[in-house]
């Protein structure tokens, strides 16, 4: 039998699978641009930086691996990977490590496990939102939850809304027409339910009839922090979710920068998950602001009214592995009047789940420090960014108000929410 | 009988293993021992080769008697210089097309010369072993294991100067002094100027350049050299050493040695001893070959190409087709009137120790003396106990001190620590011994970055190391190899590491590094 190698150069993000990204590590020439662009690297000396950890530490890993710690403190950006001259797949090599590390070493520790599991979180504290807001709010039970869970005191928790989306949805009258599948992933059904509903109301403005297939998560936390197996798990219940949708030939809509590109490309990469399945799914899955810019700026310029706003807009680390450039900035120059900064940051820090963890909060803020230092400069009326784990890390540290973009488009539209 | 105090002086002529190993017995059989080697120790065929400790499976058809002798041996250098060994274990690969015969023949030769064989499942080894060939019929284990050769010589050379000897790295023999049939005096010359060295007795273990040697005293030595070509991989592309299951012809052999794989090894006649260019055909003959164990092995990335020659016993009387032995030869050159001069030639890496051995007794012999060798027995580092050694020990050490800033190379993850103590403890000042010692530059860079650092901490402790010209050499002798394996990736890194010492910092190469225009 012939074995599919090739560089990662040579092959589309959804044809990667465990084997290619291994295999790209012969591709380093050692040249040091990505630990040069390393947010991680910049602001500890704790971790080696991509090169080593990746490519480099790859090589003797194929020797002896999961007998290391220094991986774990990778953020998971991918900056290494976007700015690679030689397509090394640095981030999804250094996430094959931890996962091995978590195989092989100390496991996962049950605070992680949580975090790893935000949909179940919000269902536990959507049982009583108000409360549980409260409660959250309240420095000794975080100082409680940090000793239990590892979850650092001042990490940004984002508000729970207790599928506040879905009772909306379900009461939402839409119009005919074609219809688009969105998948909300766990934010929207139970933190973020406003983008959500932005996302539904700018569809059916466009047109289109909006299907919500499925509220599960998509596991990118598990996948990044190494549990490796209920992720497969997981994605395989979402793949078979989804499947559907893309076999009718529909796109599925993302407003999750990191759901979408999981989804895309992170299945094949650090699951190894390749089946027919898996990349009909990976080909229907499309960023909500790329489908809109691809198909409907002519009808956005007609109807987007000035919106005399300063905006910083902040692309999330994800957003690169897309490779797909920064389509909610075209989009956003559309609105007329608005003043728009684009962020200096390549990450913001919390990197998924990544800051809320004790070990990496003090990283994770210091790598958000130039971010932050922009806001106080720029002083924008409301920053923009497609991310949602990144707009509560920003909301929070700089206390100005952080939404996505089509958030931004429909106060352009000059429609008002529920 | 306790070994006589003869103080008859010897002088041992290079110091390769075979060199540093004759020294070693003889020092232990209490001769006046001085060991002169015209480069650095080990920088000849005992390092250009593919660093294989032989169970002697691989001769356990063709030659069952050396086949014995390899794993005898085997086991003696890996429990003296576990340091220096890797024990990887070795694998014998049957694949469709290979003769089906065969595998039997081997099994019962193992058995014969006492190796211990394993058949193992087919299908488990292709899952332990995901790069090879999807098209094993058989697998058998042996106890094969890899040798990091510059330690081990390096560690015969330490326990020779320990115990008394000298030894002259960086010295040339320009003659051998002969008195009334007897050798008497042997002239080097080395940075210090000439010396005379006394000798009762003088060991020619320069190995292919051996018939230069014996020419000195007037003597010869007919050797057949055969050139073996060897391509390096740039990752551990398998954990065990693998063998083809039939009888042992060139290239079928991959050797995961440090971080990298090796594989070889061509054989081609040539005459002159310093041929260490390779030829483009000799790559693509070992690509196809290679294609056999590793399927796309073209696709993976090969860091360079290099060249080593075997110097095999082969009297002028022989017919062209008789098969030559690996088992080497001592010829004691009293019997053409030469009192004191032996000559030790052909053998390998892995029966250093036998062969040492076995020409010690040759000069007792003719000395009339009665001492024993106990090189097997006695214990080579100072009686410490080291543990075996692995080729991710630095990389762990590494990361469990949290010392990310402190490696020189990352390809083979070599502290700073290690290179100053070499530089001030043991007097080593020159990339090339360095690299050799910590296998600096052996990685996927070959070197573009470790050399400046290295470099640099020369210079900091000798004022007046010539960084430029050392840098030089350092960059010519990796790009010689890096030249022949020049595409793909390892072409892009060749263009980075060229800009990086040309252009950063600033080396002019003045050497020539490709072979001449009608080389063969």
């Amino acid at each position: 039998m012939e074995q599919q190698v090739g560089t990662v150069f040579e092959l589309r993000e959804t044809e990667r699978d465990r084997r290619t990204v291994l295999r790209s590590m012969d591709q380093c020439t050692k040249c040091g641009i990505c630990h040069a662009h390393c947010p991680v690297a910049a602001v500890t000396g704790e971790f080696p930086g991509p090169m080593y950890s990746g490519p480099q530490a790859q090589r003797f890993r194929v020797i002896k691996s999961g007998f290391e710690i220094s991986p774990m403190l990778c953020s998971g950006c991918g900056v290494c990977t976007s700015v690679c001259p030689n397509n090394v797949a640095i981030s999804d090599i250094i996430a094959l490590a931890k996962s091995e590390i978590m195989e092989k070493g100390r496991g996962v520790r049950l605070g992680q496990r949580l975090l790893n599991r935000p949909e179940l979180i919000g269902r536990l504290c959507g049982i009583f939102p108000r409360l549980t807001n409260n409660l959250l709010g309240i420095p000794v039970i975080r100082s409680i939850i940090e000793w239990l869970l590892d979850i650092h005191r001042e990490a940004p928790l984002p508000k729970v809304h207790g599928r506040q989306f879905k009772r909306w949805f379900i009461r939402h009258t839409q119009p005919e027409g074609p219809v688009v599948s969105y998948f909300t992933g766990c934010a929207i059904d139970n933190y973020d339910p406003d983008v959500g509903i932005a996302m539904v109301r700018l569809l059916n403005h466009l047109g289109y009839r909006v299907d919500v297939p499925t509220d599960l998560c998509c596991s990118l936390p598990m996948l990044s922090s190494g549990e490796t197996t209920p992720a497969r798990a997981r994605a395989r219940v979402l793949i078979d979710a989804l499947h559907s949708s893309a076999l009718e030939g529909r796109k599925i809509l993302s407003t999750s920068t990191s759901c979408s590109l999981t989804l895309r490309s992170k299945y094949a990469t650090c699951l190894d998950m390749t089946d027919v399945g898996c990349r009909d799914v990976a080909n229907a899955v499309v960023d909500a602001c790329e489908f809109l810019l691809d198909r409907h700026v002519r009808q956005l310029c007609e109807s987007l009214k000035p919106l005399p706003l300063r905006v910083l807009y902040h692309a999330p680390c994800q957003l690169r592995g897309h490779r797909m450039g920064t389509p909610a900035v075209e989009l956003l120059r559309l609105i007329p009047g608005i003043e728009l900064e684009l962020s200096q940051a390549d990450c913001c820090g919390i990197g998924g789940t990544y800051g809320y963890h004790k070990n990496n909060y003090d990283i994770a803020m210091s790598i958000g420090k130039m971010l932050v230092d922009q806001v106080r400069r720029f002083k924008p009326d409301v920053i923009v960014c497609d991310s949602e784990t990144c707009r509560w890390n920003i909301a929070a540290r700089t206390s100005i108000e952080s939404i996505h973009p089509v958030q931004l488009l429909m106060r352009a539209l000059g429609k008002k929410f529920d | 009988m306790p070994p006589i105090n003869s103080n008859a002086r010897v002088v041992v002529i290079g110091g390769g293993a075979t060199g540093c190993g004759v020294a070693r017995d003889l020092i232990l059989r209490r001769f006046d021992v001085t060991l002169v080697e015209f480069g650095d120790l080990g920088c000849g065929t005992s390092s250009r080769f593919h660093g294989m400790l032989q169970s002697g499976a691989r001769y356990a058809v063709s030659d069952t008697e050396y086949a014995a002798q390899c794993m005898r041996e085997r086991l003696i250098v890996a429990d003296l210089a576990p340091e220096a060994v890797e024990q990887t274990g070795g694998l014998f690969i049957s694949l469709a097309g290979d003769p089906p015969d065969f595998a039997d023949k081997f099994v019962t030769g193992c058995q014969n010369a006492h190796i211990p064989v394993e058949e193992l499942d087919p299908d488990q080894v292709m899952a332990e072993e995901p790069a090879i060939s999807r098209n094993v019929l058989r697998a058998f284990s042996v106890p094969d294991a890899t040798v990091q050769s510059w330690r081990l010589v390096n560690l015969l050379a330490d326990d020779v100067r320990r115990k008394g000897g000298t030894i002259f790295t960086r010295h040339q023999v320009k003659g051998i002094e002969v008195a009334n049939g007897r050798v008497r005096h042997v002239r080097v010359v080395g940075s210090s100027g000439e010396q005379l060295l006394e000798a009762d007795v003088v060991i020619n273990a320069a190995g292919p350049w051996s018939a230069r040697v014996a020419d000195m005293v007037g003597e010869s030595v007919d050797l057949q050299l055969g050139k073996g070509s060897i391509i390096v991989f740039s990752h551990r592309m398998v954990q065990r050493v693998i063998n083809r299951c039939r009888l042992p012809t060139n290239h079928d052999i991959m050797v995961p040695t440090g971080t990298v794989s090796l594989f070889g090894t061509t054989s081609k006649v040539v005459d002159d001893p310093d041929t260490t260019h390779v030829c483009p055909q000799e790559i693509q003959e070992l690509l196809d070959s290679a294609e056999a164990i590793i399927p796309n092995a073209r696709r993976y990335r090969v860091l360079r190409a290099w060249a080593g020659v075997r110097p095999l016993y082969r009297p002028q009387s022989w017919s062209p087709d008789t098969p030559l032995s690996r088992r080497h030869t001592i010829i004691d050159h009293s019997k053409n009137g030469l009192a004191g001069f032996f000559t030790v030639c052909g053998g390998s890496l892995t029966t250093h120790r036998f062969m040492a051995e076995d020409l010690g007794n040759h000069v007792c012999r003719s000395l009339n003396l009665i001492a024993p060798s106990t090189t097997a027995t006695t214990p080579l580092n100072k009686g410490t106990k080291n543990s075996s050694w692995q080729p991710i020990n630095n990389f762990l050490k590494i990361e469990k001190e949290r010392r990310f800033l402190a490696p020189v190379c990352e390809c083979e993850a070599v502290e700073q620590s290690a290179v100053i103590d070499l530089i001030e403890n043991h007097g080593i000042c020159h990339l090339h011994d360095l690299r050799r010692r910590l296998r600096i530059g052996f990685g996927p860079c070959q070197g573009t970055f470790c050399g400046s650092r290295v470099a640099a901490l020369i210079a900091s402790r000798h004022p007046d190391y010539p960084a430029s010209d050392d840098l030089e050499g350092f960059w010519v002798e990796r790009l010689k190899g890096v030249i022949h394996t020049a595409w793909g990736s390892q072409a892009r890194q060749a263009l980075l590491s060229d800009m990086v010492y040309r252009e950063t910092l600033g080396v002019r190469l003045n050497r020539e590094i490709m072979p001449p225009d009608d080389y063969q």
